[in-house]
């Protein structure tokens, strides 16, 4: 071998492999977070959960249809409790807030208080088709033709009717 | 009455639907705001609403974005009555959404075209392919991007409409729905409900 020339051996060989592999294995592993992407990981996944719209506790945690029962899930993902709406189809879930719920199940509303139990119902001349809360603990409720608000004990507040509501 | 959106203050937003305009038995849409305490609108009724409305976006209780038939993309002030900031007439999007870091973000039909535009005047500030076919509503996280889902995959996208994080799963499905809680989103598909933190 003249002088100038390298040469390498088997030993510097599979240092240089080994040296390109461990270089290889973090770009894998830093390569997203190069090109600005990340994973984005559940903090927990639960099943049996229907196709109800989740609502939000307030506090991190959701409201869901689960098993057939509405379950208020705090935010690592255990229940707190749960409450039975019986054999009819629930069709919206809101939160308060404070941990407390309505449920609405074609024209009945209940109100679930922040400890899983019944406060109160009120029946609505028409089907609920969603249900929007307002902060003092009120609930506004949109349904076919119209939207009324309920007190915080479940008393009838108005009616919005949009053919005079809206008549210009 | 398709949904009421609470706006702060007294301002309830009624996304309604009136009927016998062009006919008794298909109600036309239409936008007003209910006053909380006495349950009427504190402005009238625009004539001009009642229309296909697609899709809306709350920026904020005096910025509404539309998507209706008769001017496609509109920023309605909500508190002035007839007030329209600003409209541009383009293809109905699929989906509209707004996130702070975003701006008002556009989805096309199919579910395969991403436009954001500024909320002062609607100009588009960015425009891309989506990442993957968008299959739900898409939500905000209160600034920290825009949350989509598409089959077998849920990301978070930016300004420029680059996704920063991604997750891939098969539960994932086009019946997926999220909701926003601002720096976390919980999805529902599939018969599972998963929780993600987004700041």
């Amino acid at each position: 071998m003249g002088e100038g020339e390298m040469f390498i051996g088997v030993r510097d060989r599979i240092k240089i492999a080994a040296a390109i592999s461990v270089s290889l294995f973090f770009l894998v592993l830093a390569g997203p977070v190069i090109a600005g992407k990340t994973d984005l990981v559940p903090d927990w996944v639960i099943e049996g959960v229907s196709t109800v719209r989740p609502a939000l506790t307030g506090d991190g945690g959701a409201l869901a249809m689960v098993g057939g029962a509405l379950v208020r899930i705090s935010k690592d993902g255990s229940t707190v409790w749960r409450w039975d709406p019986g054999k009819e189809a629930v069709t919206s879930i809101a939160g308060d807030g404070a941990g407390g719920a309505w449920v609405s199940q074609g024209r009945r509303i209940s109100k679930i208080s922040p400890a899983g139990k019944l406060s109160w119902t009120y029946v609505w001349e028409q089907k609920v088709r969603s249900m929007e809360p307002l902060p003092d603990g009120r609930i506004a409720v949109a349904s076919e033709r119209g939207a009324v608000l309920i007190s915080s004990a479940g008393k009838f507040l108005w009616l919005y009717d949009p053919a005079t509501g809206c008549d210009t | 009455m398709r949904s009421l959106t609470y706006l702060g203050g007294d301002n309830l937003l009624v996304l309604g639907q009136v009927y016998g305009i062009y006919s008794d038995m298909e109600p036309l849409d239409y936008l007003s705001i209910a006053s909380v305490k006495y349950g009427d609108t504190n402005y009238d009724c625009n004539h001009i609403w009642p229309f296909n409305i697609t899709a809306i976006a709350v920026v904020s209780s005096n910025r509404i974005a539309a998507a209706a038939d008769y001017k496609r993309l509109v920023m309605w002030d909500g508190m002035s009555g007839n007030s329209v900031l600003w409209s541009v007439t383009i293809e109905m999007p699929q989906y509209l959404a707004y996130d702070a870091e975003c701006g008002l973000v556009l989805i096309e039909k199919g579910g395969s075209n991403i436009v954001s535009r500024a909320a002062k005047d609607g100009k588009v500030s960015a425009s891309a392919p989506a990442p993957f076919k968008v299959l739900s509503q898409p939500v905000g996280t209160s600034g920290n991007g825009l949350f989509m889902t598409g089959d077998g995959i849920a990301a978070i996208i930016d300004k420029g409409l680059a996704v920063t994080a991604e997750y891939k799963a098969s539960w994932i499905g086009k019946d997926a729905l999220a909701v926003s809680g601002g720096w976390y989103v919980f999805v529902s598909s599939s018969g599972r409900l998963a929780r993600f933190t987004v700041d």
